[in-house]
């Protein structure tokens, strides 16, 4: 079985308030790179909040591991495309995300779609969506997390909690819906660090990752479907494959060291 | 342009301006219908459709009966101590159970036949529960689960007989660990609350594109938290009807959505039972004609979804009873077959093949150790410990169990 979502985007990009953070100071930037064959692994929990237990249904499920590994890298009128197949560490599971990254002619880096597989009435049901233009995505029919802002991240050098760089896309999504147009606003916001090597997430409460960084070279990322409410927090790391810390209202992942 | 019974639906072909319109999507197979395994009454492990046995007792027997080893499902289903027993609470509520096990279950698993014959090459007498109800199971009883089961009387069995209520109890456990993606917050307030922006969501604009792009789209079905209250009620929902017309420059919509239902349904049910729900709201437009927000209306403000999720499946993650999504469905696979017996049987003139608990025997620790062992190995020691079993070993009280 097979469905493609067809996301048409008709956007109006209104880039960007950046904001007075440029005359700040000179900029750090951000994009990840990689290479065909390099893999991590991503710990994933789940939020619980279907359970009739109160007192489970605040928490969060028992781990899942995913192994990330880049299966291609190509070019593509002037453009590198990224292939990253995210299946689950445990064997034979019919579950498989296949992220594909465009990095354009400009440098800008960004999700550009995803074909998700899962077994489902016995087959493996599979899912397309395509994501048209540069920007930040959100997760969307796929287990394994693949929320991303659109790269690069960039950070003044004295950046702090009064200097915010924002990048605000909005995007008009098209549905056949006996002719609805359905809009989703949708942004990402890079965000001061706390005091010293200090991250929370999405309530404030602090956490601490898998993988040892240099608090200098952490990029820590916001976004949000203005529409729908929907938040994502997350800390990239300069120099690591994926995301250090990511939170998006339905999962909970971190970079797991290897 | 186009118009559709009766002109009711007025929409100009370029989808930019609308003055009514309908929509409708539904899934190509719809979810099944059963219970929702209430806490209260823990009938997984203690109620029966057949041959004596609950359905975990009858999971922990198949596995016992073809691998050697009884897995302790029902034990640990039976366990207060582990959340799915709340039959000794006392303020346990009649509402919670397995919903959110069973809504998946219903949309990613084909129904189980309404009876699954397994045919067994030689006789055994199967293994259950010592504890009779669910109340008299005490906090702990998993933690030696050796000393949980008895062999069940009467005559020994050639098959094992599984019910729609037995393979659909198997399935609801297992998907209660399914991954889900969820939208809306979760409401507990006990009282409604239209200033918490907990019980006014979700959002209507958000329900009208999730049944648009997950049901009529994807052939993907949706879970309903049906009740806006602090009660959670995860229904699956497969179709949705929807029609709107423009007043002042507002779309007002209703939609009707179809769901299986498990309040108050047979567990033994085989098919569907669909109730529905009518909501109502408003679409609102910004300057360019698009959809931006959304508001509930009339009775809706206060009876619409909860939260809705879309459940991913079983990726990892034990249930509370230990139960194997492969072994279901090797067990319902097995249909009118006949599988070999390495354990639990019984020769022409003996009493039991299993033996009393205080001698370490046909429960979890005995068959560990005999899980790696020939058949024939396994069936010398069924012998030997035959001849410990006092003629009436069920009756004697032991742990977990009150009399």
């Amino acid at each position: 079985m097979s469905t493609t979502t067809n996301v048409r985007l008709a956007c109006l990009v209104m880039l960007a308030s950046f904001s007075s953070a440029w005359a700040i100071g000179p900029a750090k930037k951000f994009t990840p790179q990689w290479d065909i064959g390099s893999s991590w692994a991503v710990r994933t929990e789940y939020r619980q909040k279907h359970v009739a237990d109160a007192t489970r249904s605040t928490g969060w499920s028992e781990p899942v591991v995913f192994v990330y590994r880049v299966a291609r890298k190509t070019q593509e009128n002037g453009n590198t495309i990224y292939g990253i197949i995210a299946t689950p560490q445990a064997a034979n599971t019919g579950f498989e995300t296949e992220i594909e990254l465009c990095l354009t002619a400009d440098q800008k880096l960004s999700v550009r779609s995803v074909i998700s597989k899962r077994p489902k009435l016995g087959t493996i049901s599979s899912d397309r969506i395509d994501y048209s233009l540069p920007g930040p995505v959100f997760t969307d029919n796929s287990a394994a997390p693949y929320d991303s802002p659109c790269f690069p991240l960039v950070k003044p050098a004295n950046l702090d909690g009064s200097n915010y760089i924002t990048t605000k896309k909005s995007v008009s999504r098209i549905e056949d819906v006996g002719g609805l147009r359905f809009v989703r606003l949708q942004s990402q916001l890079l965000k001061p660090a706390g005091p010293g090597s200090t991250y929370v997430d999405s309530n404030g409460k602090p956490i601490s990752f898998d993988v040892a960084v240099d608090p200098s070279s952490v990029y820590p990322v916001e976004m949000r479907d203005e529409t729908n409410g929907q938040r994502v927090v997350q800390y990239w790391g300069q120099g690591q494959p994926w995301f250090l810390y990511s939170e998006n209202g339905s999962t909970r992942s971190w970079l797991v060291k290897q | 342009m186009r118009f559709l019974l009766g002109a009711m639906v007025v929409t100009l072909a370029s989808g930019t301006m609308v003055l009514g319109g309908e929509v409708s999507g539904e899934l190509q197979r719809a979810p099944w219908s059963g219970t929702y395994w209430a806490l209260k009454t823990c009938e997984t492990a203690f109620a029966s459709w057949g041959q004596g046995l609950a359905p975990f007792e009858k999971y922990d027997n198949y596995v016992f009966v073809t691998k050697g080893k009884n897995p302790g499902a029902t034990v640990r289903e039976a366990d207060p101590a582990n959340g799915h027993n709340e039959a000794s609470l006392p303020n346990g509520e009649s509402w919670t159970g397995h919903c959110h096990g069973w809504a998946p279950a219903s949309l990613l698993e084909a129904e189980p036949p309404e009876v699954v014959t397994i045919k067994l090459d030689e006789q055994v007498r199967f293994l259950k529960l010592k504890v009779k109800n669910a109340a008299s199971a005490k906090k702990g009883i998993s933690k030696n689960p050796a000393e949980a089961y008895t062999v069940r009387k009467g005559n020994p069995d050639k098959a094992l007989e599984l019910h729609s209520a037995d393979t659909k109890a198997m399935l609801t456990e297992i998907y209660t660990e399914t991954r889900t993606h969820f939208w809306g917050n979760r409401y507990d307030g006990r009282n409604p609350n239209r200033t918490d922006p907990a019980y006014l969501d979700i959002k209507p604009n958000i329900m009208h594109q999730l049944l648009v792009q997950y049901i009529k789209e994807k052939n993907e079905g949706l879970v309903f938290d049906i009740d806006p209250g602090y009660m959670v009620w995860n229904q699956p929902v497969y179709k949705f009807e929807s029609k709107w017309t423009e007043n002042g420059g507002k779309l007002q919509v209703t939609t009707t959505v179809w769901y299986a239902d498990d309040n108050g349904v047979d567990p033994n049910f085989h098919g569907l039972i669909h109730k529905n729900k009518t909501y109502t709201y408003t679409l609102k437009r910004d300057s360019q004609g698009n959809i931006v927000d959304g508001e509930w209306t009339g009775s809706s403000i206060d009876d619409h979804p909860d939260f809705v999720w879309h459940p991913y499946g079983v990726l990892s993650g034990q249930n509370v009873a230990g139960l194997e999504l492969g072994v279901v469905r090797e067990m319902i696979a097995k249909n009118g077959q006949t599988v070999a017996v390495v354990a639990g049987q019984v020769r022409e003139g003996t009493e039991s093949a299993g033996s009393d608990s205080s001698t370490s025997p046909a429960g979890v620790a005995s068959v560990d150790e005999a899980a790696g062992a020939s058949r024939s190995a396994v069936r010398r020691d069924l012998w030997r410990r035959r001849e410990d079993v006092p003629s009436a070993p069920s009756r004697r009280p032991t742990v977990g169990e009150t009399e």
